[in-house]
């Protein structure tokens, strides 16, 4: 059962999402202050927030709400709070704190630009068990990655003699010689491997192929490879700059098979259809 | 040893991608596959195995048991893709919807080759395979588009695009103050292109979206005896060695009298493996990911 009435309101829709990111952007600011309980007080409410728009957008589309790119990123907005906590476990430094929250309010923001679409109809290779866990352990995947590129970033930015110059001392809690950048990147690739392989079983099943050297295929597996790069690479003890390079590269790849490949249409393949 | 096989590893890694790079953006009549089928990526694919197969137990540590199956797993699935590769079989076939017509052997999908041109070879099963029935199912319809029509405006933007009309509960859509009933959207006058015009709005008849389409097949004469099965999608259909997949369906009856059920049939003897390599790579990166030993390695790699 539909109802696709529930996101007629895009004005609605919007604010709504736009209260969850601005929650987010607080708990991000209360972080860095060392305001722990109210950061994590308003980091909580912003993803309930989330949350109960992933309900609105179930209810309808009558489905699993995700079928465009809207529903993906309120989902991806959601994503954070559980990861930010299971790296809070693996690790006792506060560092990834802020950027676990910075990371929420763009996926929400994001969110907020895409359209409202609310009449995905799963075609029947979509009707698929591999379906949710597919798409959901790439959020998980995503998510992660993106918290240790704009971790990496903003080491990069405040690690040059510009800012060291402006702020003797680091604005956020960002030790430039943490190891949470690849600990956040371990964590990832068991969730972006299991999205590829996954759906190289899914595929096996709808169309008997394990692979199709689809583009969005071809971008994800050069993104796993990238990153298979960047731990070669620490484990071979090269300068940390190649390894600098290669996560952002790695980023760049996982940004094209999210994005960029959606928005060229001959990219854009029928197998991958919420791209649309 | 261990740098050498870690630089090797670099240099591999960073070749495979810039080859898929190469094969990465599409081209017209997806010539960039080219790519991934040319001699250089397979003997590429064939050294990563080989380094994976090598590298897997060095050192050898029990700690490190997570890095060896992660490569023992990337080394399977491509010795299987291999083997499948050479060895395998794949063929799109379009058959027609009869109870009476019996296929033992396939033809390649070619609509010029169906009128009698540019036939390809007949492939043999070893079996025979009929297509008894074939039915499709439909969401239901949740919106129209609408256009309203602008006397004022320039001749190619008379037609302005309006947001789509969502369906009521009853099937009635509103149009401004008007209620169009399900029963007059379901009958004429609408026109053969599926559009019927309401004082100055255009309302268009969605393209039906398939929710579920089964053939229901009966295979015989082969060992595995007499049986029929439905087939759909995401549920392929095994016999004598033969893998089925409904992939599509045609019913616009442009090339033949019947609806033609698109089938993927598939001989592929690295399946099994691959599967095995799939499962193994996945338990092995959660492994790799989560216990902690492989963590402190990393850092203290990092730190270098």
């Amino acid at each position: 059962m539909t109802h696709p009435e529930l996101l007629q309101n895009h004005v609605l829709v919007n604010a709504i999402l736009g209260s969850a990111a601005g929650l987010c952007l607080i708990a991000a600011i209360l972080f860095v202050c060392r305001k722990d309980f109210w950061a994590w007080t308003s980091f909580v409410l912003g993803t309930l927030i989330a949350a109960a728009m992933i309900v609105v957008n179930a209810f309808a589309v009558g489905d699993i709400p995700l079928g465009n790119m809207y529903q993906v990123q309120v989902v991806l907005g959601f994503v954070f709070l559980p990861l930010a906590i299971l790296v809070s476990v693996r690790d006792t430094s506060r560092a990834h704190l802020t950027w676990f929250a910075l990371a929420a309010v763009l996926a929400l923001v994001g969110a907020c630009f895409q359209g409202k679409e609310a009449d995905w109809r799963r075609m029947p290779a979509l009707q698929s068990a591999w379906f949710a866990p597919h798409v959901l352990a790439y959020m998980i995947g995503y998510a992660l990655a993106a918290v240790a590129a704009l971790m990496q970033l903003g080491q990069a930015i405040t690690s040059t003699a510009y800012w060291q110059l402006c702020f003797p001392r680091p604005a956020m809690d960002m030790n430039p010689q943490s190891n949470i950048i690849p600990i956040i990147i371990r964590l990832a690739m068991p969730f972006l491997l299991f999205g590829l392989l996954s759906g190289c079983l899914w595929a096996d099943q709808a169309w008997g192929h394990f692979w199709s050297w689809d583009p969005k295929e071809t971008w994800s597996l050069i993104t796993i490879v990238f990153y298979l790069l960047y731990f070669h690479l620490a484990r071979l003890g090269t300068a940390p700059r190649w390894r600098i390079l290669c996560h952002f590269l790695a980023f760049a790849a996982l940004l094209t098979t999210f994005y960029v490949v959606n928005m060229v249409p001959r990219m854009a393949s029928a197998m991958h259809s919420y791209t649309k | 040893m261990k740098r050498f096989l870690l630089f090797s590893s670099v240099l591999l890694l960073g070749a495979w991608i810039v080859l898929m790079l190469a094969g990465a953006v599409p081209q017209v009549g997806n010539a960039q596959l080219a790519v991934f089928r040319a001699p250089a990526h397979v003997a590429l694919c064939g050294l990563i195995a080989l380094a994976c197969l090598i590298a897997a137990p060095w050192p050898l540590n029990l700690r490190r048991i997570p890095t060896v199956f992660l490569h023992l797993g990337v080394a399977i699935t491509l010795f299987g893709a291999a083997w499948s590769y050479f060895k395998g079989e794949e063929h799109d076939v379009s058959l027609p919807v009869d109870p009476n017509q019996r296929h033992r052997s396939l033809r390649e999908t070619s609509h010029g080759g169906m009128m009698g041109m540019n036939a390809k070879p007949e492939i043999p099963l070893g079996f025979a395979l009929t297509i008894k029935n074939f039915t499709v199912e439909f969401y239901p319809v949740i919106k129209w588009d609408a256009w309203k029509y602008q006397e004022n405006a320039d001749e190619s933007q008379r037609w302005k695009s309006l947001e789509p009309l969502l369906v009521a509960k009853d099937g009635s859509i509103k149009i401004g103050d008007e209620i169009i009933s399900a029963a007059k959207l379901a009958t004429p006058p609408m026109n053969s292109r599926g559009e019927l015009q309401i004082s100055d709005t255009l309302i268009v008849r969605p393209v039906k979206t398939a929710k579920r389409f089964a053939a229901d097949l009966h295979l015989a004469e082969g060992t595995q005896g007499s049986k029929d099965v439905v087939l759909e999608v995401n549920s392929p259909v095994d016999y004598d060695g033969w893998r089925f997949h409904l992939s599509s369906y045609d019913d616009s009856l442009q090339y033949s009298e019947q609806t033609l059920v698109q089938i993927h049939a598939r001989r592929e003897p690295g399946a099994a493996w691959i599967t095995f390599g799939i499962w193994l790579l996945i338990i092995a990166a959660f492994a790799w990911g989560f216990l902690p030993e492989r963590r402190k390695t990393l850092l203290v790699g990092d730190n270098k």
